[in-house]
């Protein structure tokens, strides 16, 4: 599956090179990024910032394969995503990249069980096994206790975590989560926040989040901070104040 | 493979859009079998009419002076492997049992010979084989109170007593019996001879082909008898009578064409709008789906195995409302076309079939539409709840597409119009038409919202500017759902306005063509009218002198061949009439009555058409050996043997042809003598075994089967209209579906319940007028388009009624079902709690 890369030895999960995206809106070039370099570590917790409508979220699923991006090369392990078929991307995606929304995104007619064994059923994994490493997954997410229970019947929270079990339950390469705490509490957010460093340290597991939320951009090992489709700053995330200075006098200037 | 808990779940969760989905196509089956089970009954039931019709005699031998003839002089032709040949005796006679009597044709034939020319099955006895027997027809004996083992009396012109039989059976001839009431009895031959006065004669021979029965062939036969035959007597062409029917079938043809056409095409689009519904209203999680690694093929097969489902399931719903409905179609055709005695036509394995394919595979069809556009759209522009993608039918694609349906529309009805196509295209015109203005709607659409939305807001600014954004937001969810009913309204319209000009056509006919008061006749004539019975011609002197009668007329009914063309000469007195009872299409009402007693003649319309002659040519008449030539005086609408009609003075006529004792006595009176005269009439009736009819009892007949056609029409139309209210349900649930959020939003600042509920009512008004109203004037138009291709076939064509009642019931039904239909979802829209409202995805 995919184009081998030659030069990803240096332990790099994603790498982005000189990625550029242009939407057209009714004859106007919109461009959410340009030019962005990038390259995430494996096990490396990742937090990408910037105000709205800086084109975090398209960069993030351009990252994970959803959109291709309109110039420059992506890879994912040693596959190139950029010039992949819309199908190609589909199987990567299903087999090595995990995501999780601000809004969840759980299928409504589904139970929670079926939710998270949804990406492997896909994939043709006996209804057995699905349902075994789907439990395992929302073990690990502290969900067990509510298998057979409808998305409705689930807090906020729980939903989140059942996406993240979701998102965990085909081993990816990496977890790309756009606005994972946007739609929780302070105390659920933590908690979320919480589970996904736990990931990316003790499962090695690369996580890519968009974030407008300092706590848990200081609590990532790396922040990347995006201003007019640029990378603006990318480095320790520091204290709250100082990355939200570093993002003012990005705006300033 | 998507898990199969989604695909159950998917239906079971969502028990409205499943309900709505099954509805659907449920009604589009059992619409498609009606139609399709009713059109093909119908033409089966008119086929085997036409089979009896279409006698297996090809010809006769008769005397040139139509008078009896010895055995002796036909014995040279009567053996020969080329035909069959059977001799008979016809006798017009009076039956009498008890205190009833019956005027019918008595045919005397050898009992072997029974069956070798006509269908003729005996339903209970046997056949007359010794002197002294009879065998009825069905409607005699039933007339007359007698069965097998009976005994009744028979009487003849010039016989000076009655005759004792015996009824040994009773018979009927299978179609002609169910169709119209034949009044023959089946003798020996040697006894019709005696009741003629014509012992060890015949009168005629009918002669049917063996093998090849092709004109040419029946050409030299013919010419190879006549050979054969003395001077004295002469080969007649058998009257195919089912020729005489023909126009009015094809008439019922193009009816039933369109009608079928337009209900597929109907049914195709309520489909095609709920699986659209169905899909759409998934788009979030099918976007989920294709991003966690579904592929396009894995949703596609995913859409398709529920559409086989609820095809399946729907086709199973559908088929038993379908039997239903063919039944209730079929016997409103029978009722329509008279065929009210005939047997139920069981359910034709086409119509199963194509029902039960209809289903699954429209569901499929039409889930493809919208299962590729689920698959092009970018998975996260469908999650912020952008665009679905670009439509595949854009609006140019449309109008460039509804454009070319038009032009094509307007070629094949010019083609139809100028006759160098043939009227078939015209249906084809009409679905054109029909495709065209659906495809046009778009353009209708956003100018009629603005101006609609505008005058609701005058009432509920608040309910109108909402309701606006909410539809032209949705633009091809309004589309297809307007689609939906203007499809429906214009299709239920044409078929609805068609079948009710048509019946208008005959009432006014009826209305024009009878004035007489009172009508006595023998029998209904049977459907080749050669047995019409004649009446006794001292009866017009009796009743006569009965106080208050002011007229007397004498109609004659025969078999005529015009410019070598059958047709029915019918011959009245119409130098008694004040007005001459007839439907002028062609021709000077003021001349008419010199010309008609100059023996000029009136002609069916149909005729017209088919000789190709006009007002002032000549056309050749033959009835029996007289052959005379005549001008066309006028022509007429006629719906009388299908059109193929023409009219005589009885005095010319008698004078140049042998024209038939009269077989329906005209009679009116003065207005306050009416009460008595009709009791006098009523008792010549039964002393003399003929039907009595006063011209009110028509009247009443035809207005209430007007009526009773009228009443099963707006029933049809509106069940058609309910199905398709569903497509605003559709659409509606869609609405509040998609702007939950939204909804919450509004509440939460402010929108009242009453409001939100207001809010759907104003579009589903809007929906149901855009869809309704159009539709209706389409429809008008391509029922106009209808009836006038009816000319092709009848050259008069059916004159259109508008019916505007018809009209303004089917709209106000319309909207006020549109209002209904919005109740479902209105209710979920302003029950809705605010704050779920707003977190609701």
């Amino acid at each position: 599956m995919g184009h081998e890369s030659d030069s990803n030895s240096a332990g790099n999960v994603i790498r982005a090179e000189r990625i550029s995206k242009v939407f057209l809106h009714e004859g106007t070039e919109i461009w959410p990024f340009r030019e962005v370099t990038l390259n995430i570590r494996r096990g490396e917790l990742l937090a990408i910032m910037g105000p709205s409508g800086s084109g975090k979220s398209t960069l993030l699923h351009t990252l994970g394969g959803i959109e291709p991006p309109t110039s420059g090369g992506i890879w994912i392990e040693d596959h190139c995503v950029s010039s992949m078929s819309e199908k190609e991307r589909t199987l990567l995606r299903r087999r090595r990249v995990g995501f999780i929304f601000q809004s969840f995104n759980l299928i409504p007619t589904l139970n929670v069980l079926d939710n998270v064994s949804l990406p492997l059923t896909l994939d043709g994994i006996s209804a057995k096994e699905s349902a075994d490493r789907a439990a395992e997954a929302l073990a690990k997410t502290g969900m067990s206790h509510r298998l057979t229970h409808l998305p409705t019947q689930l807090s906020g929270g729980e939903q989140q975590r059942v996406a993240i079990a979701r998102a965990l339950v085909i081993h990816p390469a990496v977890v790309l989560a756009d606005e994972p705490t946007g739609n929780l509490d302070s105390r659920r957010g933590r908690d979320i926040t919480s589970l996904l460093r736990q990931l990316a340290h003790d499962n090695r597991q690369t996580v890519v989040v968009v974030t407008h939320d300092f706590r848990v951009a200081s609590q990532s090992d790396r922040v990347i901070v995006l201003l007019d489709g640029h990378v603006t700053y990318d480095g320790k995330p520091g204290s709250d104040e100082e990355l939200m200075a570093t993002m003012r006098q990005e705006s300033e200037a | 493979m998507i898990p199969r808990a989604y695909f159950w779940n998917t239906l079971r969760l969502r028990p409205i859009r499943t309900c709505l989905s099954l509805i659907s196509v449920a009604g589009a089956v059992a619409a498609v079998m009606a139609v399709l089970q009713s059109t093909i009954a119908t033409r089966m039931q008119m086929n085997d009419l036409h089979s009896t019709l279409d006698s297996p005699v090809n010809m006769e031998i008769i005397a040139t002076d139509t008078g009896p003839f010895a055995q002796d002089d036909i014995a040279a032709v009567m053996k020969s492997d080329e035909y069959v040949a059977v001799p008979i005796f016809r006798v017009f006679t009076k039956v009498v049992a008890g205190s009833r009597a019956s005027r019918c044709l008595t045919v005397g034939m050898n009992s072997d010979d029974y069956g070798r020319v006509h269908d003729v099955q005996i339903v209970s006895g046997r056949t007359a084989t010794e002197f002294g027997e009879v065998c009825l027809a069905a409607s005699v004996a039933e007339h007359l109170r007698v069965g097998p083992g009976d005994e009744v009396e028979i009487g003849a012109k010039g016989l000076p007593w009655l005759l004792k039989k015996k009824v040994v059976g009773v018979y009927q001839v299978p179609v002609t019996e169910q169709v119209n009431d034949s009044a023959t009895v089946l003798t020996t031959l040697d006894d019709a001879a005696r009741l003629g006065k014509s012992r060890g004669k015949v009168n005629a021979v009918l002669i049917r082909l063996t093998g090849d029965r092709s004109e040419w062939r029946e050409q030299s036969v013919r010419e190879s008898v006549q050979a054969q035959l003395p001077k004295s007597l002469m080969v007649t062409q058998s009257a195919a009578a089912s020729d005489l029917s023909r126009p009015t079938e094809a008439m019922i043809g193009v009816g039933l064409n369109v009608a079928a056409i337009l209900s597929v095409i109907a049914s195709v689009f309520i489909v095609f709008n709920s699986s659209q519904m169905s899909v759409t209203e998934r788009q979030g999680q099918l976007a989920v789906m294709r991003i966690i690694g579904a592929t396009d093929d894995q949703i596609r097969s995913m859409l398709y195995r529920e559409a086989l489902l609820i095809g399946l399931a729907g086709t199973v719903l559908g088929i038993l409302p379908g039997i239903a409905g063919s039944a209730f179609l079929e016997q409103g055709m029978r009722d329509v076309l008279g065929f009210r005695k005939m047997q139920s036509v069981a359910l034709q394995p086409l119509s199963v079939i194509v029902g039960i394919a209809f289903g699954p595979l429209v569901t499929m069809i039409s889930i493809w539409f919208p299962a590729k556009t689920a698959c092009v759209t970018p998975p996260m522009q469908v999650l912020k709840g952008g665009s679905v993608g670009k439509p595949i039918l854009t609006r140019r694609l449309t109008l460039t597409l509804g454009v070319a349906f038009f032009i094509i529309a307007s070629v094949f009805f010019a083609l139809t119009w100028l006759k160098i196509a043939p009227w078939v295209t015209s249906i084809v015109a009409i679905a054109c038409l029909e495709i065209a203005s659906v495809l046009l709607l778009p353009e209708l659409i956003a100018p009629m919202a603005v101006l609609y939305f505008r005058i609701a807001g005058w009432f509920a600014p608040i309910e109108a500017g909402l309701g606006h954004r909410q539809l032209i937001d949705k633009f091809q969810r309004t589309i297809v759902t307007v689609a939906v009913l203007f499809v429906v309204s214009a299709t239920s319209i044409c078929v609805g306005i068609t079948t009710f000009s048509v019946t208008q056509n005959i009432e006014s006919w009826v209305e024009r063509t009878v004035d007489a008061d009172f009508i006595l006749f023998a029998t209904r004539p049977s459907a080749d009218m050669s047995d019409a019975t004649s009446l006794p011609l001292e009866l017009k002197d009796e009743i006569r002198q009965l106080p208050g009668i002011t007229m007397v007329d004498e109609v004659s009914f025969c078999f005529a061949s015009v410019n070598e063309r059958s047709a029915m000469l019918a011959v009245q007195e119409f130098d008694l009439h004040r007005t001459i009872p007839i439907d002028l299409i062609q021709g000077d009402m003021s001349t008419l009555q010199d010309r008609l007693q100059e023996g000029e003649v009136l002609l069916g319309s149909v005729l017209a058409n088919l000789l190709q002659v006009g007002l002032d040519d000549t056309v050749t008449i033959q009835v029996g050996e007289s052959v005379d030539t005549a001008k066309v005086a006028g022509i007429v609408r006629e719906y009388t043997a299908g059109g193929l009609m023409m009219q005589m003075d009885s005095r010319p006529a008698k004078e140049r042809f042998p024209i038939p004792d009269p077989q329906v006595y005209g009679i009116n009176s003065r207005p306050e003598d009416a009460a008595s005269v009709a009791e006098s009439l009523k008792t010549i009736a039964g002393q003399h075994g003929l039907v009595y009819q006063s011209l009110a009892d028509l009247k009443n007949m035809i207005r209430s089967m007007v009526e009773a056609i009228t009443s099963r029409l707006f029933l049809i139309l509106v069940l058609a209209l309910v199905i398709a209210a569903f497509a605003i349900v559709n659409s509606l649930t869609m609405n509040v579906i998609e702007q939950t959020r939204y909804l919450g939003l509004l509440r939460v600042v402010g929108l009242l319940q009453s409001q939100a509920f207001r809010l759907f009512l104003c579009q589903a008004v809007f929906l149901g007028a855009m869809g309704i109203i159009p539709g209706v004037l389409i429809g008008t138009v391509m029922s106009y388009l209808t009836t006038n291709s009816f000319g092709g076939i009848t050259d008069h064509g059916v004159t259109f009624v508008a019916a505007p009642e018809l009209l303004a019931g089917y709209v106000v039904c319309g909207v006020v079902l549109s209002l209904l239909a919005a109740v479902l979802p209105a209710t979920r829209a302003a029950r809705l709690r605010p704050l779920e409202a707003i977190h609701e995805e």
